[in-house]
């Protein structure tokens, strides 16, 4: 199991999310797309394009509907960026970072603890919500498998990574260590710590998972959105 | 000399949620007048029944609600006329005090002329 | 007892493998994106007045919309099915299902795209529903009311089966009437004039029970000297073939309207008053018969022009009591008329109110997607109106003007439903009462009388009761009263004396009347009644007299 994990799982991880984009991607460009103006409106305009890319990083839509959903996606989203951005350092430092505040070796872990904590809190509670919302009587009726499994998944994730951080934390040189040795093709089985073998196990998983199911939702929103550019 | 003089109309009519006759056969004179309360202002004259046994005919004949042109050349009313008769038109007025089901002029028609 | 008709079109049943085939064909890359994209996130639960009005989750756009996708996902037989459990077996294509189907795609749905507005994955539900239609139509599953429609439309010409010599008959009336209407014995309505700049195009519906709207119309075109002409062949705007999904008779249906133009020469073809006539017309026939060498306008897109261009004028006067324009979803979300219908109000209608939301925004009437057609939806329809019917009650407007015909009745029923205690009338008849046209009369001598297009007399000279009276009518007074006989006759009498004209405090004093009650438009109507010659430069009623000439 560890050897799967640690050592040929993160290649077909890798392999799987980009095959999988490709092959997606591959599908549906060979489909026509829909010659019918959806609306006539601005068309491709400078000031169209910029309220696109306005809602997809302050999600304009969801505000101007449902201020509630807004809250809680926008925590959810904000705490993946983070929590995506935080996880640079298992592979390298951020040296500039560390140079601009002045800190030691003890101040970046202790820093760094504290950032993981809030960025992993924003999501927790925003996944906990998503997935609260998922169980009021209407969203029941709307949701489907995929839904409370994606949700789920994230949700493990999440508590496992916390997990580790409390009970049984790793030094990041040792993550730093195994990460490189998989970047230069030389993994090894190297850490050794049960809960960091499962949280890594379901994040592979999820990541694999995202070119079939609905998580595509990252690349496909702009280009549905300019589809409907107004 | 005047008279006060009361009428009461003793009629039932069965009306679906719009407020029209049903069954259609059910009509006559009596419900007519129960029909025409809440679209004709007053009391109903020879005119209006002129135009709502001409349009019961016609449908009776044809299964269809005629053109109003048609309507009004053979009852001899201008258009103006119609609707002073029937304010709410011919298809939410004068049809329902016919006595003319909804789905007659509601859905469009299949038909041929006479 | 019924000697209609009913001719039968003989239509293709689609067999499980040309229905399973009819899905994949309308799989193109927007259905396939839509339907992984969809997070189910429920915020178009929201937008979607079946939603508002009912607060069933089964009326969630989200909802109907994984019904559609999970038909898609059933008709895989390979690997992909067994990886999903949860798929139930079948292909979902059983009398049951299909008759379920029907239910959500044509009952809870009238493809007004509001979801898309604000869907954070701009997923397009009227085209999902579309393809899902087709597929049912297809099947014969296609609510019969929407398909006679169509069937008729396809044998007939127009979708009430309409023949030409009840059409020209129902035209040449009319043009009698606006002859009437308008005191000019040359108007026309032309019929198949070749070399016409415009095609006009109507609404079945109009001819057979709304004249007085093709009447309306036809005096604007009137009034602003427009070259346009009818059809006798084929001369209906609609397509019902856009809502049933069926591609083969939208393109059939939408091709009589081009195969006039072409024949009568015409560049640009003027819809009248119909939201989804336009839209086919302009952005979808384009695509079905692969030719763009034509240009169509929708009425208050002209309108809207003629009085930006001063090439008619309008007295708002007319329309004093409060007025809202209902948004259709054709139009406004999916054609961007949002600005004309606007300007066309403020000129025609004194006081203009929009409903909350407007504009791309505004909800569906609820008539859309074809439901006015299928009778068996009706309790759906009319419940998910309360959203509509709300919105008018919160302005507080006498009148709901709308440019869709369809709408329209939608709008009559839920006036009717909730009690809304309105008018639901065509914006074009609005702005056809309002319009000033320079007016001609005949006397009973036969002598002419024109009247300039403010009001005034072109030849005060020929001033007398019966020109008095004609232009009290055209000012909308009616019969003149003792009162007013009084008050014109004080106005003459200081205009003899060339005195100034008389302010309205100064007749209310020495007449003891009160001249607002008498003509309520404005004080000035007074002056025109009385056959006074037009000022030049206008009137200043501040000056402590009215100085006229």
């Amino acid at each position: 199991m560890d050897y799967f994990v640690y050592v040929m799982l993160p290649y077909i991880t890798f392999l799987v999310l980009v095959v999988g984009l490709i092959w997606r991607i591959r599908i549906w460009r060979a489909k026509p797309r829909a010659k019918a103006v959806l609306f006539p409106a601005a068309g491709s305009n400078l000031a169209a394009k910029g309220r696109v890319a306005g809602d997809i990083i302050l999600f304009g839509k969801t505000f101007s509907v449902s201020k509630t959903l807004w809250a809680m996606s926008i925590i959810f989203h904000l705490g993946l960026l983070l929590v995506v951005f935080g996880h640079i350092r298992t592979v390298t430092e951020f040296g500039f970072l560390w140079s601009w505040f002045n800190l030691d070796a003890e101040g970046i872990d202790s820093v760094g603890f504290a950032m993981g904590m809030v960025a992993g809190g924003l999501m927790l509670s925003g996944a906990i919500l998503l997935l609260a919302r998922r169980f009021t009587p209407n969203m029941r009726v709307l949701s489907i498998f995929q839904d409370y499994f994606v949700l789920g998944m994230l949700l493990i994730i999440i508590l496992l990574g916390f997990a580790m951080r409390l009970w049984m934390p790793i030094h990041v040189d040792e993550i730093q260590h195994y990460a490189r040795g998989v970047l230069t093709f030389q993994a090894a089985v190297e850490v050794n710590n049960i809960l960091f073998l499962w949280h890594f196990f379901v994040a592979q998983m999820l990541i694999m998972y995202l070119p079939f199911s609905k998580l595509i939702h990252v690349v496909t929103k702009p280009v549905a959105e300019s589809w409907t550019i107004r | 000399m005047n008279e006060s003089v009361t009428i009461t109309i003793v009629a039932t009519a069965y009306l679906d949620e719009e407020g029209y006759l049903l069954p259609e056969e059910s009509w006559d004179r009596n419900v007519g007048r129960l029909l025409a309360c809440d679209v004709v202002p007053g009391c109903l004259s020879a005119d209006h029944w002129r135009v709502a046994e001409y349009l019961r005919r016609y449908y009776i004949e044809f299964g269809i609600v005629p053109p109003i042109r048609k309507l009004c050349r053979d009852t001899g009313f201008s258009l103006t006329g119609i609707y002073k008769l029937f304010p709410t038109g011919i298809a939410r007025g004068a049809c329902r005090v016919a006595g003319i089901p909804s789905d007659v002029f509601k859905r469009p028609l299949t038909y041929l002329y006479p | 007892m019924t000697k209609a008709a009913t001719m039968k079109r003989e239509r293709h049943l689609g067999t499980r493998e040309e229905l399973s085939g009819f899905l994949q064909s309308k799989l193109n890359r927007n259905l396939a994106v839509y339907f992984q994209s969809c997070q189910r996130c429920g915020l178009c639960a929201e937008t979607c007045h079946y939603y508002l009005a009912t607060g069933d989750p089964k009326m969630i756009p989200g909802y109907k919309i994984e019904q559609v996708r999970k038909l898609y996902d059933r008709q895989r037989h390979d690997w992909r099915r067994k990886l999903s459990p949860w798929i139930p077996p079948g292909d979902g294509l059983e009398e049951q299902e299909l008759l379920e189907l029907t239910d959500v795609v044509f009952g809870r749905c009238t493809m007004c795209r509001r979801c898309t507005l604000t869907c954070p994955m701009g997923i397009d539900t009227g085209m999902i529903m579309r393809a899902a239609r087709g597929m049912l139509t297809l099947a014969h599953h296609a609510p019969k009311g929407l398909q006679d429609t169509v069937d008729v439309h396809v044998m007939k010409g127009n979708n009430m089966g309409v023949d030409s010599e009840e059409f020209i008959a129902t035209v040449q009336w009319m043009e009698e009437e606006l002859q009437k209407d308008i005191g000019d014995p040359n108007a026309k309505i032309p019929i198949d004039k070749e070399g016409a700049k415009n095609l006009w195009v109507l609404n079945p519906r109009e001819v057979m029970y709304f004249p007085l709207l093709l009447q309306a119309q036809a005096k604007i075109f009137y009034a602003a000297g427009e070259s346009y002409t009818l059809s006798s062949k084929y001369w209906d705007v609609t397509n019902y073939a856009l809502f049933n999904g069926d591609d083969k008779d939208a393109t059939t249906i939408a091709g009589y309207v081009l195969e006039e133009a072409d024949r009568l020469g015409c560049d640009t073809i003027i819809c009248t008053e119909c939201g989804h006539g336009m839209r086919q017309l302009k952005y979808m026939a384009p695509i079905w018969l692969k030719r763009s060498d034509f240009k169509v306008r929708a009425f208050v897109e002209v309108v809207a022009d003629y009085i930006q261009t001063g090439r008619i004028k309008l007295n708002p006067s007319i329309n004093k009591e409060r007025v809202t324009y209902h948004d259709p979803c054709n139009q406004a979300r999916s054609g961007n008329y949002i600005e004309e219908p606007r300007v066309v109000l403020k000129k025609s209608v004194m006081d203009y109110v929009d409903l909350n939301p407007c504009g791309r925004n505004n909800f569906c009437c609820g008539g859309g997607g074809g439901a006015l057609t299928m009778s068996q939806y009706r309790g759906w329809r009319l419940e998910a109106a309360k959203v509509k019917a709300d919105q008018i009650k919160a302005t507080g407007a006498k009148i709901v003007s709308t440019s869709c015909h369809n709408c329209i009745d939608q709008l009559a029923e839920i006036n009717r439903h909730y009690n809304l205690d309105v008018k639901v009338v065509n914006t074009c008849e609005l702005t056809a009462d309002a319009i000033v046209l320079p007016r001609r009369m005949f006397l009973s001598t036969g002598t002419p009388v024109d009247v300039g297009e403010q009001g005034y007399l072109k030849d005060p000279a020929v001033w007398n009761h019966e020109v008095a009276q004609f232009l009290a009518t055209n000012e909308g007074i009616g019969e003149l009263k003792d009162e007013h006989w009084r008050v014109i006759d004080y106005v003459r009498d200081c205009d003899s004396r060339n005195e100034a004209w008389p302010l309205p405090q100064r007749v209310n004093k020495d007449l003891s009347l009160n001249i607002q009650h008498l003509f309520p438009a404005s004080p000035e109507v007074v002056f025109k009644i009385a056959g006074l010659a037009e000022p030049r430069g206008g009137i200043n009623w501040h000056e402590g007299s009215v100085q006229g000439n």
